[in-house]
């Protein structure tokens, strides 16, 4: 399993265009993907679960990656989260 | 069995595809597959409604997205205007809430459209699928549509428990 866990800059938080491009990244992969904020739990590859967190700006999201490919996955959201949060 | 169904324009305005969305990450289907429809120009404000039956599963901060489970599994993205949560909700006023039932055509939210074009921010609104690997098909209607009423794409769902089973 990898673990990272990625602070919130964008000051809209995870809206739907960034949720969208973190689910569109996480699909590209087998590995099982989390993201949690706070007390919630997401689905990395569901664009709706994604914007249910809530997160805004300052929060820390942990993402949690299981799965063949976990290592790849890793590094490519970790790469998005840069991008769009 | 496949069972066929679905979508209502979410306003009165000209149905599109999404590759006509001034925004890329729209346009390419990125964030997921449907079409989008321009509010009509004269009109200064505009009633964004649920184009199906289900759950409401977000409402954005800035009252600009609403998520929407529908009852045949899908998951809906109705994102007025682009670029909108910029505004910090000044031109939306929401009538529902996360975890809310509602039914095709019940009014979602009031979108101040002349707040949106003052802005400079396009009024065009998407309708994503964000899970479109569930259609076996789609097949979406263009032009003119009457919000609530026009059926704006029509498809059909993949029969999931059979393939749950393999």
């Amino acid at each position: 399993m990898r673990e990272f866990t990625y602070t919130i800059t964008d000051a809209h938080g995870i809206h739907a265009r960034p949720a969208g491009l973190l689910a569109e990244t996480a699909k590209r992969f087998s590995s099982a993907i989390s993201v949690l904020c706070g007390d919630r739990t997401a689905d990395g590859k569901r664009l709706l679960a994604l914007m249910s967190l809530g997160a805004r700006c300052g929060d820390a999201l942990s993402f949690r990656i299981e799965g063949a490919d976990e290592d790849e996955a890793a590094d490519a959201l970790l790469r998005t989260c840069g991008e769009v949060i | 069995m496949a069972t066929q169904n679905e979508l209502l324009a979410p306003m009165d305005g000209l149905l599109m595809p999404l590759r006509e969305v001034p925004d890329e990450v729209f346009a390419t289907g990125m964030l997921g597959d449907g079409f989008a429809i321009a509010p009509r120009e004269d009109a200064a404000s505009v009633t964004v409604c649920a184009p199906a039956d289900g759950q409401i599963e977000t409402v954005a901060d800035a009252g600009h997205a609403y998520t929407l489970h529908t009852d045949d599994g899908l998951e809906l993205l109705v994102h007025i205007g682009i670029d909108t949560v910029t505004l910090k909700g000044a031109p939306f006023r929401s009538l529902v809430s996360a975890g809310d039932r509602v039914r095709a055509g019940d009014a979602l939210v009031r979108a101040d459209l002349g707040a949106i074009r003052a802005a400079d921010l396009p009024t065009v609104t998407p309708v994503l699928i964000t899970n479109p690997e569930i259609l076996s098909d789609l097949s979406l209607a263009l032009g003119e549509a009457e919000g609530g009423v026009t059926a704006a794409a029509r498809y059909r769902t993949a029969n999931r428990e059979k393939k749950g089973r393999f």
